[in-house]
């Protein structure tokens, strides 16, 4: 057992945030009676809400059973925290959260600074100007917009 | 010349690691709000 989190949302703006028992072995939530008769209240007037409860860190989609309690959708598990070096690395690349996705942004952008600058660099310090020494300055620019580019989308979020 | 193309390769290695978690990132994303 495990007191969790859990979120009922109307389409209407109405939002419930409130506690509930997580029992993983039968995959449900309990919630309080108080719970269930305003629920029970708001489905006369209101449109079937979208509940949501946050366990181990995950926000996971549930469903109102028959007796009033929640219990995860049909073929929808909790997943387990990631554990060693390379399971996490893996979840990080597989289900990376918008916080790291913008941590990635900002290294993109420190990048394509710092490409940027070594690109100007490179343009004072050459005075024979070869065609090795154009594409160098060619390459340190291109990777400067790839970087700066890859840094837009990553940080974009939703 | 070749250190040049090694960053323009790292940069095409990173946009490449970045479109994939940003896609994933995406998809978690939805998945966690339950759309």
């Amino acid at each position: 057992m495990q007191i969790i989190e859990i979120e009922i949302r109307y389409a209407g703006g109405f939002r419930i945030t409130d506690k509930a028992t997580w029992n993983p072995d039968a995959s449900a939530f309990h919630v309080s009676e108080r719970l269930k008769q305003v629920i029970r209240e708001m489905d006369v007037t209101e449109a079937p809400p979208i509940v949501s409860a946050t366990v181990r860190g995950q926000t996971l989609s549930v469903e109102q059973a028959p007796d009033g309690d929640f219990r995860l959708k049909a073929g929808q598990v909790v997943p387990q925290p990631p554990e060693g070096f390379l399971a996490q690395l893996g979840e990080v690349i597989r289900r990376p959260t918008r916080d790291q996705r913008h941590q990635f942004a900002r290294y993109a952008h420190t990048l394509s600074a710092g490409a940027t600058i070594g690109a100007f660099g490179f343009w004072h310090s050459t005075t024979n100007w070869s065609p090795q020494n154009i594409l160098s300055l060619a390459n340190l620019c291109l990777a400067s917009v790839v970087l700066f580019y890859i840094g837009i989308i990553s940080m974009e979020g939703e | 010349m070749g250190w040049s193309f090694g960053v323009l390769g790292l940069s095409l290695v990173l946009c490449a690691l970045g479109l994939v978690m940003n896609h994933n990132g995406r998809k978690a994303d939805r998945e966690r709000r339950g759309h």
